[in-house]
């Protein structure tokens, strides 16, 4: 499992009166929060307050922070119960991911810079994207939670675990089943399949 | 392979740990990666290349998300801070505020508006105006004021007496003249017991008694007894009269006996000659300056004003006219009141 490339604990250093590590991580990782709210359908100010929640609630959890605790796991457990406890507040959000549609058209340059790959191919990825991301948004919510926290944050099954509060077992069962709905989704599927 | 077997060859495959080649599953997981890469790409693609959010916007989130734990800001410009961001949670958090707040934001940008209008639209022009106004001159206390500075007259003689300013103006003229009556160095009027003419001893005591009220302002107790007053000529009565209205304008002190004397005086009667009429005019002299002083009862047009100081030259004649048939003319005492007086 991928992990964030960080030198040492932010919230650790902290909590032992260096502030400096938690102030880079801000700096580095302020994105990716904004990303996973919205990918969860927050509009874009609705986003950066709610990274901003995660940030305040990891600075004043520096205190009683455990160095065994997972920094990864706890910054997403942090971030989807921000998001949780937003949507109970707010009925007009979805809590399906809504990724804007409008930007599908502007993100072609962006695939252009990030992959050197001719027009035909490009074609073809924005719309393998677009049916992947279509079919996100299809996905139950629970089944969905697990897939973008194991495969968009890269954590770990036990992270996912104690994120979701739900055993190892359930997280593997759900992970199989959102992969295989995706992939049908592009016209694939699992060789030799068996459910 | 069964559902367990796909659910373990899922999580290898999420696992940057495991090789790919892992054996007879090398494929599926290599597929399997393929996949979870395009779809990361995927879910990622739109936000990372959204122009909304640049850097900018970026960095100004991390310069809030710090200003409020790391670098916050403990002096008055953080609490202000604190309280815009609150103003803005609320304010994004509730339709009805917003609409609350753009409205009073709107009335705010009116008034000036209104106020310009207001002003412009007139037809005076509009202007600072200064000028001076008169003081008021009617002061809403002047009754209350002159109410406790006039002095409460009380007469028992007076039934239209003149106004109270009046009788006040005239009794300080009084006190004025009488307080200047005499010459100075000029021994006043001492009168021996056993001098002169007996027939005249009133009218010299009560002269002593007039000189000795002007200058040492002592009072002669016997002025206020009607003992010798009952067999007093009318001339001695005049004279008596006269020091009782000398001590009332001099010390405010009024006789018992001023009423009753004042009284006797106007009823007395004077036989014709030119005695008699110079004695009229003296008892008129007398009244008159009782009632410029508030002692007799006065007709509605009587002037104060009008009435002759005591001791005036009009007096002294009518006192020797009147007192030509008495032994009082030549008389020391007479000569000395005189001498004294002018």
């Amino acid at each position: 499992m991928a992990d964030w490339d960080l030198r040492s604990d932010p919230l650790a250093d902290l909590r032992d009166g260096d502030p400096g590590p938690f102030e880079a991580f801000v700096r580095s990782h302020a994105r990716v929060f904004f990303a996973y709210f919205r990918r969860q359908g927050a509009g874009q100010h609705r986003a950066e307050d709610l990274t901003q929640d995660v940030f305040l609630k990891l600075y004043h959890h520096a205190a009683r922070y455990r160095s065994e605790d997972r920094f990864q796991a706890l910054c997403f457990r942090i971030a989807r119960n921000i998001w949780i406890d937003d949507r109970r507040k707010s009925s007009t959000r979805g809590a399906n991911v809504s990724i804007d549609r409008d930007s599908d058209a502007e993100s072609e340059a962006r695939a252009r810079e990030v992959e050197d790959v001719g027009p035909v191919e490009r074609v073809s990825i924005h719309e393998e994207s677009g049916r992947l991301r279509g079919a996100l948004r299809e996905l139950p919510e629970p089944h969905r939670a697990v897939f973008e926290l194991g495969v968009i944050e890269e954590l770990g099954y036990a992270d996912i675990g104690a994120i979701l509060d739900i055993p190892v077992g359930t997280v593997k069962s759900r992970m199989y089943h959102a992969v295989r709905k995706l992939r049908r989704a592009l016209g694939e599927d699992f060789e030799e399949g068996a459910a | 392979m069964n559902e367990r077997e796909f659910e373990d060859l899922v999580e290898a495959a999420l696992d940057p740990s495991v090789a790919d080649s892992s054996g007879a599953q090398d494929g599926e997981l290599r597929r399997l990666r393929d996949f979870a890469a395009r779809a990361r790409r995927a879910a990622l693609e739109p936000v990372a290349s959204t122009d909304a959010w640049s850097e900018m916007r970026e960095s100004a989130l991390v310069g809030r998300i710090l200003g409020r734990t790391t670098r916050e800001d403990l002096s008055w410009r953080g609490e202000l801070r604190i309280v815009a961001s609150f103003v803005r949670e609320r304010l994004s958090a509730s339709p009805l505020l917003r609409f609350v707040a753009a409205s009073l934001a709107l009335h705010l940008a009116a008034v000036p508006v209104l106020a310009a209008w207001y002003v412009y639209d007139r037809d005076e022009p509009p202007g600072l105006q200064i000028s001076i106004e008169p003081a008021v001159t009617d002061s809403p206390f002047d009754d209350e004021h002159e109410e406790f500075d006039t002095p409460v007259v009380m007469s028992d003689d007076t039934l239209d007496a003149p106004a109270s300013d009046e009788i006040e103006n005239a009794t300080r003229r009084a006190r004025f003249v009488l307080s200047r009556a005499f010459t100075p160095g000029v021994e006043r009027v001492v009168v021996a017991e056993s001098s002169g003419d007996p027939t005249v001893a009133l009218e010299r005591n009560l002269l002593e008694a007039r000189s000795r009220l002007l200058a040492e302002r002592a009072w002669s107790d016997w002025l206020d007894e009607t003992e010798r007053w009952t067999d007093a000529t009318t001339l001695a009565r005049v004279l008596w009269v006269e020091t009782l209205l000398d001590r009332l304008a001099l010390e405010g002190v009024r006789s018992p006996r001023l009423g009753p004397f004042l009284n006797d005086l106007s009823l007395a009667s004077t036989t014709g000659g030119e005695a008699s009429a110079a004695l009229a005019a003296l008892i008129d002299l007398s009244l008159d300056r009782a009632r410029s002083y508030g002692a007799w009862a006065a007709a509605a047009d009587f002037e104060p004003s009008a009435v002759p100081l005591p001791l005036s030259a009009a007096w002294f004649d009518a006192l020797e006219r009147a007192a030509s048939s008495t032994a009082l003319i030549g008389d020391p005492a007479w000569d000395s009141f005189q001498t004294w007086t002018r």
